[in-house]
C-alpha cells in the first residue's frame, strides 16, 4: 500500500511548494493522484493481456469471494454486495470447499440471480475454470479435449466460463460456468478496482514499489497546469517512460 | 491390486510437455486419450505374447433373447449374451478366453462348476456343418457360440433354461469417458517406459502443428511459426545399424 501523504509530500518537495497554498490537496493533488492510479490501471491491464506481469504484483487488490450460482450455472457480480468494483477476474473456482463447511441450500428464486455469500470463506478448490471466447463456448460443448465440455464428468472434468454477459436485463451481467454448477458454490478471485483517493490520510492499494511511478505520473498531470514545454512535464514524462519500459 | 495410477502417467506427461499452466493447449483428457490409444496397442501385444491370466476379466452375464429383429445384429428368438466390455479383436475371437454355464446344484465331486459346460467357438457359416456330425452337434453338453459384433449367439442350449453365462475376456482399457483417473492403471508395469516414450513421440508430433492453432483473431499466417525441421522416425535405430551415428 502507498500512503497518499507520502506521495503528496514528495510532490510538494519536487514542486518546491512545501508550506505554501500554491497546490491544494482537493484541487490539485487528489485529481492528479487519482488520474495517475487510473493510468496505472490501464497500463497493468495491457501488461496482463500480454502476460508480462503476474497478478501477485497487485496482491493488495486481490480478493476471493463466494457466490451460489443460479439454476443456469451463472453468477452475477454485484459491486453493491461485495463493496468492490471489478477490475479483472483472475480465477473462477467451481466446487470450492467453504468455511463454515455447509452444503449449498436451495435457492429462494433459483431462476433469477445468483446469491452472494459474504458469510462464507473460501478454503480451497481442485478446479479452475478456463475462460473461453463466446465462439469457443458454443463449439466446445461436446469436445472432450477442451475445457468446458459437458461430456467428461469423471476425473477429467474441466471447467470453463464465459465472460460477463447480460442474459437477463433484470439481473445484469453474469458469468456462466460449464459443466453446470447450478445452485452450487463458486469462488471468484478478482482484482478489485483501486478506490479513488478522497482524503490525504487514505492509502492507495498498489504495491509500495510503484510509489515512484504514482508520484511521477501525478506530477506529470500537475505539469499540465503549468503550461507548454515545462521542465516538470519533460522530466516526469521521461521518468514515467523509463519506469514503464522496465515494467513492460 | 496396487499399482501406478493413470493420473500419475497423465500428470507426468503433462509436466514433460509443460502443459501444466493455465493457458495450456492440451488438456489432461487428451493426454489420457493418447495414453489409452498407445496403451491398448502395447497391452494387446503383451497379452498375445504371454500365457498369463494377469489381464483376464471374468463376468457373469445374463442370457437374453430378442423378441423382434432389429438391424443390425439383433435377430429374434436366438439365445445370446452381450459382451460386457470391448475386447481385443484377436484372431478367431481369442479375446474371449472361455465361456461356460452351470447350475450350482449339479456340481459333481470337487470339479469347479465353470468347467462343466464350456462353449466352443464357431462361426455362423461353420455352425451349419456341425449339425452333420453326431460328435459335434451343438447340445447342452457341447454348446457353441459365435460372435456378431458385441453379440455372442449361443448354440446347443436352446432347449435348456440357462439364465447366466460365465465369460472370461481380454478387455480393452476403458474409454476416456469412463476410465477412473485414480484407479490402478491395468497395464503391464514393465511396458510403462515404452508407453511413455511413444506418447511423448506422438505429442511431439502434435506440437509441431503450425501455430494456426492459436486463436489471435488474425487471418494473416505470414510469419507464423511453421516447423521446418524434418520429422524423423519415432523408432530408435538399432545399435548395430551402420548409419546410427
Amino acid at each position: 500500500m502507498i500512503s497518499v501523504q507520502t506521495v503528496v509530500d514528495r510532490m510538494n518537495a519536487t514542486l518546491d511548494s512545501e508550506g505554501s497554498d500554491r497546490y491544494l490537496f482537493d484541487q490539485d493533488f487528489k485529481p492528479a493522484i487519482n488520474s495517475s492510479v487510473e493510468w496505472l490501471v490501464a497500463v497493468f491491464t495491457k501488461t496482463f493481456a500480454d502476460s508480462k506481469l503476474s497478478e501477485e504484483d497487485l496482491k493488495e487488490l486481490i480478493v476471493v469471494r463466494l457466490w451460489q450460482a443460479n439454476i443456469f450455472s451463472r453468477v452475477h457480480f454485484d459491486p453493491s454486495s461485495t463493496g468492490d468494483d471489478l477490475w479483472s477476474i483472475l480465477r473462477v473456482s467451481p466446487e470450492p470447499e467453504v468455511y463454515p463447511q455447509i452444503t449449498p441450500p436451495p435457492l429462494v428464486t433459483p431462476g433469477t440471480s445468483s446469491v452472494y455469500r459474504g458469510d462464507l470463506v473460501f478454503v480451497k478448490s481442485r478446479h479452475a475454470a478456463r475462460r473461453l471466447t463466446l465462439e469457443q463456448w458454443n463449439e466446445n460443448v461436446d469436445n472432450i479435449f477442451e475445457a468446458g465440455n459437458e461430456t467428461l464428468l469423471n476425473g477429467f472434468k474441466s471447467y470453463a466460463y464465459a465472460t460477463d454477459i447480460t442474459y437477463n436485463t433484470a439481473v445484469g451481467g453474469e458469468i456462466e460456468i460449464r459443466p453446470s454448477v447450478a445452485e452450487d458454490f463458486v469462488a471468484i478471485t478478482y482484482l478489485k478496482y483501486p478506490e479513488d483517493v478522497t482524503l490525504i490520510s487514505d492509502q492507495i492499494l498498489l504495491p509500495k514499489s510503484l510509489t515512484n511511478l504514482v508520484y511521477e505520473k501525478a506530477l506529470n498531470f500537475i505539469s499540465y497546469k503549468q503550461g507548454d514545454q515545462t521542465n516538470l512535464y519533460t522530466v516526469t514524462a521521461r521518468d514515467v517512460q523509463i519506469l514503464t519500459n522496465l515494467m513492460m | 491390486m496396487a499399482g501406478i495410477l493413470l493420473r500419475h502417467i497423465v500428470d507426468d506427461i503433462a509436466k514433460d510437455f509443460k502443459q501444466v499452466f493455465d493457458d495450456k493447449i492440451i488438456q489432461k483428457s487428451q493426454f489420457a486419450y493418447w495414453v489409452l490409444l498407445i496403451g491398448n496397442r502395447l497391452r494387446a501385444q503383451h497379452i498375445s505374447k504371454r500365457d498369463s491370466g494377469a489381464f483376464l476379466s471374468t463376468f457373469i452375464v445374463p442370457v437374453n433373447v430378442h423378441t423382434v429383429n432389429n438391424n443390425p445384429n439383433e435377430i429374434k428368438s436366438r439365445k445370446h449374451i452381450i459382451l460386457p466390455k470391448c475386447i481385443y479383436d484377436y484372431d478367431e475371437d481369442k479375446g474371449i478366453e472361455y465361456m461356460s454355464y452351470y447350475v450350482e446344484e449339479r456340481i459333481e465331486g470337487c470339479r469347479p462348476p465353470f468347467t462343466n459346460q464350456t462353449f466352443t467357438r464357431t462361426t455362423p457359416k461353420a455352425s451349419e456343418r456341425l449339425y452333420f456330425s453326431k460328435y459335434e452337434t451343438p447340445n447342452p453338453k457341447n454348446p457353441y457360440f459365435y460372435r456378431v459384433s458385441d453379440h455372442l449367439y449361443l448354440l446347443g442350449i436352446e432347449c435348456v433354461d440357462v439364465k447366466n453365462i460365465e465369460i472370461g475376456i481380454y478387455s480393452t482399457l476403458d474409454p476416456v469417458t469412463e476410465i477412473d483417473l485414480d484407479a490402478p492403471f491395468d497395464f503391464p508395469e514393465e511396458l510403462l517406459i515404452q508407453l511413455k516414450r511413444q506418447v511423448l513421440d506422438l505429442g511431439r508430433f502434435v506440437l509441431l502443428v503450425p501455430e494456426e492453432r492459436v486463436n489471435d483473431g488474425n487471418d494473416n499466417i505470414e510469419g507464423a511459426k511453421v516447423p521446418t525441421n524434418k520429422i524423423t522416425s519415432v523408432n530408435e535405430l538399432s545399435q548395430d545399424t551402420p548409419n546410427n551415428k
